[in-house]
């Protein structure tokens, strides 16, 4: 067929792209694709060894739970393979955490079975047979997810080298994964990060879609796998739509072009509309059955999600509506000021770019299959500002349930990443260095620009959840500030060896009993230190967030003393406090 | 190569900027993230506050140090120190902060309608400080409900209630000496899980007076205010005589009021009716999970006697 022929063959460069000129485009070089390899691979080694630090978070708990339950389903329908439709078996292992998606979950259960070492001890739920590696079960758990987090780092340097050289790669792809919350929550098993470069490959594969057939088909099923991993990608679909209609706009209102009826209803689209869905209730076999209600559920939970408590400038949040500034100020305290210049001039650049740019006749007839050829502007600065910045917006409506973390608009990083990469071509283009200093700058600039993210994630290791940029003070600004210190119960790297003294049972308080069960699956967990309920403890954990003030009061109230036996802190602020029943009383109850 | 779409005098003032933001990003990151502090500045604080004579209030000038400061300063562990119902009865006390923390909004709260504190001396303590301050008005506090909670007697419409140390247990409820959380502070006071429409008495007989009585009211914690606005009725006798009554909500936080009085011997007596024991959950009234208000109550001597 003509249009198949058409679309693997090369389009034709007719017209200048606004933003990204194809005719300025460097090249990409075998070179940078193994760099990009090398980069990404880095990133996996780093986070598979620097998370061991990572105590594991409240949601982990959970999901190394549910993981287990999946994988023994799909190693179960491995060996049977009949049993796929087997629902009764299909809902006791896709019960668990059904809230959620289970792709990454069945990922993170099959990485366990290859590699993770045998449990320590008395396993409440044993390791499969076949497990053969040596590997904690939790970091395995975690593997697929800092995979992801590697793929990311690599498109990204990717992108960026195509769009800017060599600097622009580094940059989008340091811009990214350097920052503290970032790196903290990419090497997690959870979902955030990996929703984030799933989001950032269906947006890549949409803009190439709209030139090119096959990525038009593909940006369907991408979409599917990213839905299949957290419901952030619910939201890709309708603003990628938005972009498209908005490019048709404007190439027939700007640069007056005509809009022909094979470009109403595109592949790239469609491929979105009826193949997302259809992988994405493929990967997920718990709405297999019961598909209309169990949806309901699924959406009716993140709709009407529970409030969490949060801190912002002082002030404990557990009732909306949040204050429509939260996440903006909160996206200043943690990303350093010089990316977010960046991206902002990065997007003001690319409008300026699309208003400036002339009409170029296309030479190909848009077409169903590449709806978009050369000389119809694909507004890429549209593309990055409306994927860029609709997280931090959807999550700053009053309407919004309060999640408060900022991991809940990470899927805008790396779109403001690539704005950044804008920014940094677009000034180093113009500013004409001269050609014996240029690399020198470049290097120069780079290094300023990325080293504050680099120094502030190296602090904070491993407790990067409660990091923040330099010019909000660190640790300790956002302390005077009043912003949130962490939420997820995993500061424990330093106490574990005092925790070995510590008299039993011992309250866990925000660290989830899931959690703690995983420990002791992998042999960290003091054998002698059972929880216990609150009347009989003798020790007991306190990580700090406002409202946690309560927990602390009933700690000293019950264990007689205000005098915490160790406080863990990040650069002088308390972040976890282990309490000990004193033997004899030496300075409390006066 | 096509035109660059900005000017070249244009780009480098944008990368000049760009630059000098990261700069400055650079050198705050080399100040912010390193501790400030160090054991040795504990230990010279812990020396320096323990010298402090005893009746002289150490609070911090950093609040979220609390927890480290009590780990190394046993004086910071008191009650005192911890949970103080205001800065009352204190003309001489000191604030313990980083260098440059010599007062926080939490000492602010607390001073409610004090005058402003005299700074009369700093002293550096490596990356501490200490700061001691004079406060004239701040009076003597002669007597308190909380200091001498074993003094006191209970009863309910029902009848007396038992004492054991520092708690009561009463037909239609208990009474115990308690620290809860008002506002995200911690406060010690008598703290009553009474059944619906339960009123108690706390009477302090003979109880050293000034020229004023001194006492607050708030709820124990966030979750049971944000499930419950029941109300409380406070009623204050002074030899029997009713000498004030209000009705305060959880949502008026630490709430403080005051009597005034006869210096002298008097007996005082609290009377506290809360509308209801327990709060709204998921399932409807739970009067398990407790909406509990804490009461303190001090005779202080306020300016000439």
């Amino acid at each position: 067929m003509r249009e198949s022929e058409i679309s693997t063959a090369p389009i034709p460069v007719q017209g200048p792209d606004p933003v990204v000129e194809p005719r300025r485009r460097f090249p990409r070089p075998p070179a940078a694709w193994w760099l990009a390899l090398a980069l990404g691979l880095l990133t996996v080694v780093l986070l598979a060894r620097g998370h061991r630090d990572v105590g594991y978070v409240r949601d982990e708990g959970i999901y190394f739970e549910a993981s287990r339950s999946y994988a023994a389903w799909v190693a179960e329908v491995a060996e049977h393979p009949s049993r796929i439709s087997d629902r009764k078996l299909r809902d006791q292992r896709f019960a668990s955490n059904h809230e959620h998606p289970v792709l990454m979950k069945t990922l993170a259960g099959l990485s366990a079975r290859a590699f993770a070492a045998p449990p320590a001890g008395e396993p409440t739920t044993p390791l499969p047979a076949g497990s053969s590696g040596g590997m904690p079960e939790g970091a395995a758990m975690r593997l697929p997810a800092q995979l992801l987090a590697g793929l990311g780092v690599a498109l990204l340097f990717l992108v960026g080298y195509a769009w800017g050289g060599l600097g622009a790669g580094l940059l989008a792809a340091g811009w990214f994964i350097l920052l503290p919350r970032v790196a903290f929550n990419a090497g997690l098993h959870a979902f955030d990060v990996p929703v984030a470069v799933a989001s950032l490959g269906v947006a890549l594969a949409y803009r190439a879609g709209l030139r090119r057939r096959a990525w038009g088909v593909a940006v369907g099923p991408l979409l599917g796998i990213a839905i299949a991993i957290k419901h952030n990608a619910l939201f890709l679909g309708p603003l990628l739509a938005l972009h498209y209609y908005a490019c048709l706009a404007w190439g027939r209102w700007r640069h007056g072009h005509a809009i022909t009826r094979a470009q109403w209803l595109p592949l790239p689209l469609v491929s979105m509309a009826v193949l997302a869905p259809l992988v994405a209730f493929a990967l997920w076999p718990w709405i297999w059955s019961d598909t209309t209600a169990r949806l309901l559920e699924y959406f009716d939970f993140h709709r009407q999600h529970s409030w969490y408590n949060m801190e912002f400038l002082g002030h404990n949040y557990n009732q909306p509506p949040m204050p429509m500034s939260y996440a903006a100020v909160m996206t200043w305290a943690t990303v350093p000021t010089v990316l977010l210049l960046l991206a902002a001039l990065g997007l003001g650049l690319g409008v300026r770019n699309e208003l400036r740019a002339p009409a170029h006749a296309p030479t190909v007839a848009p077409r169903f299959a590449f709806p978009l050829p050369e000389g119809w502007s694909r507004l890429d600065a549209v593309w990055l500002g409306l994927l860029g910045l609709f997280p931090i917006a959807l999550i700053s409506l009053p309407s919004t349930p309060i999640f408060g973390g900022t991991k809940h608009w990470i899927t805008a990083y790396p779109f403001l990443a690539l704005a950044a990469v804008v920014a940094w071509r677009e000034l180093w283009r113009a500013v004409e260095a001269p050609p014996r200093y240029a690399r020198a700058l470049s290097v120069g600039a780079l290094a300023l620009c990325l080293g504050p993210s680099a120094i502030a994630t190296i602090d904070g290791h491993p407790y990067n959840l409660s990091q923040y940029a330099p010019l909000a003070g660190g640790p300790r600004g956002a302390a005077d500030l009043g912003l949130n210190r962490g939420f997820w119960g995993h500061a424990m790297h330093e106490l574990w060896p005092t925790l070995e003294q510590a008299p039993g049972p011992i309250q866990l308080h925000d660290m989830h009993e899931l959690a703690r069960q995983q420990y002791e699956r992998e042999g960290r967990w003091p054998a002698h230190l059972a929880p216990g309920p609150a009347r009989s403890i003798r020790s007991g954990l306190l990580f700090y967030e406002l409202h946690m003030t309560a927990d602390e009061i009933n700690l000293w109230e019950r264990l007689g003393t205000t005098a915490p036996a160790q406080v863990l802190s990040l650069d002088d602020v308390p972040l976890t406090s282990l309490y000990v029943e004193p033997i004899e009383d030496p300075h409390s109850r006066h | 190569m096509s035109t660059p779409t900005l000017s070249r005098r244009v780009a480098r003032g944008l990368l000049g900027t760009v630059a000098a933001v990261a700069l400055v990003e650079w050198i705050a990151s080399a100040v912010v993230y390193r501790p400030a502090l160090s054991p040795s500045d504990w230990e010279a604080a812990a020396s320096t506050v323990t010298a402090l004579p005893q009746d002289e209030p150490v609070w911090l000038g950093t609040p979220w140090l609390g927890p480290r400061a009590r780990l190394h300063l046993p004086r910071l562990a008191r009650w005192d120190a911890v949970a103080p119902p205001d800065l009352r009865g204190a003309p001489r006390f000191h604030v313990l902060g980083r260098d440059g923390d010599a007062w926080a909004p939490t000492l602010q709260a607390d001073l409610e309608d004090l005058p402003p504190p005299a700074l009369v001396s700093t002293r550096a303590l490596g990356g501490l400080a200490l700061y001691s301050y004079e406060q004239p008005a701040a009076g003597t506090m002669l007597a308190g409900f909380v200091e001498s909670a074993r003094a006191l007697q209970l009863e309910t419409d029902q009848g007396g209630c038992r004492a054991s140390g520092t708690s009561w247990r009463c037909d239609g409820g208990r009474v115990e000496l308690a620290t809860i959380e008002v506002g995200y502070r911690p406060r010690r006071c008598l703290k009553l899980e009474l059944d619906d429409g339960t009123t108690v008495r706390l009477r302090y007989p003979g109880m050293t007076t000034g020229n004023v009585l001194r006492g607050h009211l708030g709820v124990h914690d966030f979750n049971a205010r944000l499930r419950s606005d029941a109300p409380v009725r406070v009623r204050v006798l002074v030899d029997g005589q009713r000498a004030a009554q209000w009705l305060v909500s959880d949502a008026q936080g630490w709430w403080p009021f005051a009597v005034h009085t006869e210096p002298g011997t008097h007996d005082v007596e609290l009377e506290l009716s809360p509308a209801t024991r327990g709060t709204w959950q998921r399932g409807g009234y739970d009067g398990g999970q407790l909406h509990a208000p804490c009461v303190e109550l001090r005779a202080l001597q306020e300016g000439a006697p």
